[in-house]
């Protein structure tokens, strides 16, 4: 078991002239057993960072901490750690006895009859006993990816590396595993690193998330912190599903005007937007009404397309009064009868939407919560929101 | 005149269709047709009229007029002949050339595969490549002029660098420098065929045995080359092949000299053909070779198999 700590931790590919930063000065500290996400888009530089924890990659710059001890001079064999790929990496020559036993083979002085019994345990445990004689080739996707995990798991390091395990997955299969996952970290309590590019995983896995676009930190937090307290556009935008929607806008004397509608702001608002005229307007899906009547600050759409998912509907809709015929999605319950082409009234209450800096894209006003779920937020959004400084 | 028209016209339409029953019947057949000729024109008739050569006196302008002399030929080959000297020697050579052609390229691959510059990988590349560009006489050339003890630069190196005074090499270690020199030859192909296989493991594969705590030759042991079995397997067989056939780059070495301490079966049958005009002989050789390099090479096949292809 350990801690992980980056400390000013910088990546670049190339040199010179067309050098590409893929991870720009990142500092975190990752607790013992702890299970952190990291999460963003493609060329987000999340699996780089990953990768120079596990010392697959060497650090333009800063340290890489694990436990108390500096290891930016250690190759992987010597920082204990086992790491999950995204398409398994069996040794396609070796059994699935051989391919869980190889780690303890190379990095312990355990007898064959010590590595057998281990193996054996953990291919219990994984429900994957009756395949220690197949090859990783005779094998379904599933089962290559619980062999894969198994390997990891019998090695007991310090720490686990997943890089995107279960993306090559389909989709009920991988509701299946990420619940395996979540099982088997915390019954065995090993730090471990996580690297998805699909919130889903990142809201359901992960005690704390690091968001992550451009190689440059966006936000640390629990999912619950990066979903209801976003420090920036990026962040709203990318956790949740579907997204947030944007509205940029001017602000004067207290009201925000976009382009198809206007929105009157609270005073609280007023006084977080102080001085700023240039305001973006967030508000998420499921926060819209959708109405037959006018309401306060509601104004009229019409409906483009409806997405039927079930027990909701995802409704595609666009201000009337735009100059533009861009969409944005409101979600509303799946037994509300709706239609393309109807005209309706939409409406996010002022508890609900989010403003950001237009010009910075930082967040100056956060949606107001129950008292309950403020409550339950671990850490107060100064603490959460970490900047890329 | 309407009627004997229409009959005419029936005839031709039935022999049409019969044509085309006759073309449709055999489809696959006629495909194959072209393909099957060309076979028997240079693969077929050259060995029949080989094995023919081989049981008569000498060839004469109506070939059923020359004397048969059953295997008297093939007697004479493994008598006077030295074929069986000619086997061996060509057996030694070709072994040991095919293990450190083998060994020297696969260790050239994993150097330059690891080389981290994209320029000097392919600067590299480019270099160990030439000497496979060069003509097996042409090579033989130059590597007279280099061994010569006289005026030849490897005598002259090893006298300068080491305490050992240089061995003549063709005529005190004339098996040796044979192999030497189709090393040096042949060993840029072996390079680049690894070269290629070591480029088609997957990264993660490696990574994965990094971070399983392998160091580097139990990497190469127990993953590298179990995932390159095919592409060694393949190299070798063709090399294998190809070095059977072996004659330019040893005859303008040695002409199979001194003595016959370097001829090989290939020197041997030109030798019997074209020096001592006797193309049954020569013929005989050459059909008992066909049979052992064909047998060797299914041998291979059979014994080692294509497996170990993955998907």
């Amino acid at each position: 078991m350990a801690s992980i700590t980056l400390d000013d931790v910088t990546k670049e590919f190339g040199d010179g002239g067309d050098a590409v930063v893929a991870v720009d000065d990142v500092s975190l500290d990752i607790e013992d057993g702890e299970f952190v996400v990291f999460v963003g888009p493609s060329g987000s530089g999340k699996s780089t960072l990953m990768r120079m924890v596990a010392g697959l990659e060497t650090q333009t710059d800063g340290d890489v901490y694990i436990g108390d001890e500096i290891v930016n001079q250690l190759g992987p064999r010597a920082r204990d750690i086992a790491m999950v790929f995204q398409n398994y990496a069996l040794y396609p020559n070796m059994t699935v006895e051989e391919n869980m036993s190889f780690g303890l083979k190379m990095s312990t002085d355990l007898s064959a009859d010590e590595i057998e019994a281990t193996v054996t345990e953990t291919a219990e445990m994984m429900g994957i006993e009756s395949l220690l004689d197949n090859t990783p080739g005779e094998l379904s996707g599933g089962q290559q990816q619980r062999v894969a995990l198994g390997r990891a798991i019998v090695r007991d390091p310090n720490v686990f590396l997943m890089d995107e395990p279960l993306s090559n997955l389909d989709a009920k299969l991988r509701t299946t595993m990420r619940t395996e996952i979540n099982r088997l970290q915390s019954d065995l309590g090993v730090t471990t690193l996580y690297v998805t590019h699909d919130q889903t995983e990142a809201m359901t896995m992960g005690d704390r998330l690091v968001v992550l676009n451009y190689g440059e930190l966006q936000q640390v937090g629990t999912p619950l912190e990066c979903f209801y307290r976003p420090a920036n556009r990026f962040v709203a935008g990318f956790i949740g599903s579907p997204s947030m929607n944007f509205f940029e806008g001017q602000v004067t004397d207290g009201t925000l005007v976009a382009d198809g509608f206007e929105y009157a702001l609270t005073e609280r608002m007023q006084g977080n937007v102080g001085d700023r005229t240039a305001v973006t307007l967030g508000a998420r899906p499921e926060d819209y009404t959708l109405s037959e009547a006018p309401t306060d600050n509601g104004f009229e759409v019409v409906v483009d397309v409806v997405e039927p998912m079930g027990s909701v509907s995802y409704v595609y809709v666009r201000s009337v009064a735009a100059s533009h015929d861009e969409t944005f999605v409101v979600e509303i319950d799946g037994q509300q009868p709706i239609s393309e082409g109807e005209r309706l009234y939409a409406h996010a209450p002022a508890t609900d939407v989010h403003l950001f800096d237009t010009q910075t894209g930082e967040t100056i006003h956060q949606r107001e919560l129950t008292d309950d779920a403020e409550h339950a937020l671990s850490q107060p959004l100064e603490n959460a929101s970490a900047g890329a400084d | 005149m309407s009627t004997q028209t229409q009959t005419e016209t029936t005839t031709s339409e039935t022999g049409v269709a019969r044509l085309r029953a006759l073309w449709n019947d055999y489809l696959p057949y006629w495909f194959i047709a072209p393909m099957v000729l060309v076979m028997v024109l240079i693969t077929f008739f050259p060995g029949a009229y080989d094995l023919y050569l081989s049981v008569i006196e000498e060839p004469t302008f109506d070939v059923f007029a020359a004397e048969f002399v059953g295997l008297n030929n093939y007697a004479t080959a493994f008598g006077r002949g030295g074929a069986m000297h000619s086997f061996i020697i060509t057996v030694t050579v070709v072994v040991s050339a095919l293990a450190l052609e083998t060994v020297l390229g696969f260790g050239l691959a994993a150097l330059v595969a690891g080389v981290e510059s994209e320029r000097l990988q392919s600067f590299y590349r480019v270099l160990f490549i030439i000497p496979m560009a060069v003509a097996p006489v042409s090579l033989a050339t130059i590597g007279r002029i280099m061994l010569n003890s006289e005026i030849g630069v490897i005598p002259y190196l090893i006298e300068a660098t080491t305490p050992f005074a240089a061995p003549a090499f063709l005529s005190e270690i004339p098996l040796l420098t044979v192999v030497l020199l189709d090393t040096w030859n042949w060993t840029p192909f072996m390079f680049i065929i690894f070269y290629a296989g070591l480029s088609s493991v997957p990264d993660t594969l490696i990574e994965a045995s990094r971070v399983d705590g392998a160091p580097l030759w139990r990497r190469y042991l127990h993953v590298v080359i179990p995932y390159m079995k095919p592409v060694v397997f393949v190299a070798t067989l063709i090399r294998l092949i190809d070095l059977f056939r072996t004659f330019g780059v040893v005859y303008g070495l040695t002409q199979g000299g001194p003595g016959t301490a370097t001829q090989l079966v290939s020197i041997n049958i030109y030798e019997q053909m074209f020096i001592n005009n006797s193309p049954g002989v020569a013929a005989a050789i050459a059909v008992v070779y066909l049979v052992f390099v064909v047998a060797i090479a299914n041998i291979v096949i059979a014994k080692v198999g294509f497996e170990g292809v993955w998907d």
